[in-house]
């Protein structure tokens, strides 16, 4: 998928979010351990992650559409230790969900929605770091 | 000291490498299991540290080739976010020195390359 397709989406998205909303800022104590003082190195995962993470939640929403759970558990599976480094903490539990047993989730179309949700507030918060 | 991070997210291998590098090691990255395949065939490394979930050849099986076709003794991590039992006995089964979980922490990471290296 290309960048341009990939940031199309991922502005889509950011629009979509009410600014009413309370959301926990990114947790970057993880980001910052690890960085240990290299602002350049932590500016860099904060644009990995915005760059390829729009791609993910899209592959989820469609995966989950089609029902094909293997692929969806894998995406969310990939995702899951980048959003501890990026620090978006509060979509952990869902993603954990769907990366261990999407098929048993009921309302699976509202979870991913939620993940959705919260991870682009989530990048949102972040987009103002870089 | 050469190591060959295996591994297809490019978060995780600027992680690794960050870590890796401040260390002062040297590293070689592969993205994909037949790229780490090659590598493994035309370069010796000190340490080798892999993804199970990966394009083409998986982490299981590298270990696998590593152990039982090549015959080589170079340590293994496995560094995956599959954390379940059986999976972390097949890595130990087939050869893996090592597993550590994703998130990983760095400072876990560190001690457990130097572990290993210091047995060689």
């Amino acid at each position: 998928m290309s960048e341009i397709f990939a940031n199309a989406n991922y502005r889509s998205y950011i629009d979509a979010v009410p600014d009413n909303l309370n959301y926990p800022k990114p947790d970057m104590t993880y980001l910052n351990e690890m960085a240990e003082g290299d602002e350049n190195f932590i500016k860099e995962i904060i644009g990995i992650f915005l760059n390829n993470c729009p791609e993910s939640l899209i592959l989820m929403q469609n995966y989950a559409m089609l029902g094909d759970h293997e692929k969806l558990k894998f995406v969310a599976h990939k995702l899951l230790p980048e959003l501890t480094f990026v620090g978006i903490l509060s979509a952990i539990p869902d993603v954990e969900k769907i990366s261990n047993e999407s098929e048993l989730i009921n309302d699976l179309s509202a979870t991913i929605s939620r993940v959705i949700l919260t991870i682009n507030m989530g990048m949102g918060e972040l987009r103002k770091m870089i | 000291m050469k190591i060959l991070v295996c591994e297809d997210d490019f978060m995780m291998i600027k992680a690794i490498e960050h870590k890796l590098k401040s260390e002062g090691y040297e590293v070689e990255v592969a993205v994909d299991g037949n790229q780490a395949v090659d590598k493994i065939n035309q370069s010796n490394y000190d340490l080798i540290m892999t993804d199970l979930l990966m394009p083409f050849v998986g982490g299981l099986e590298i270990i696998n080739k590593i152990r039982n076709e090549m015959h080589l003794k170079v340590p293994i991590i496995v560094l995956s976010a599959l954390g379940n039992e059986d999976t972390i006995i097949e890595a130990f089964k087939l050869g893996a020195d090592d597993y550590i979980t994703k998130p990983f922490s760095p400072n876990e990471l560190s001690i457990r390359v130097k572990r290993l290296l210091i047995r060689r």
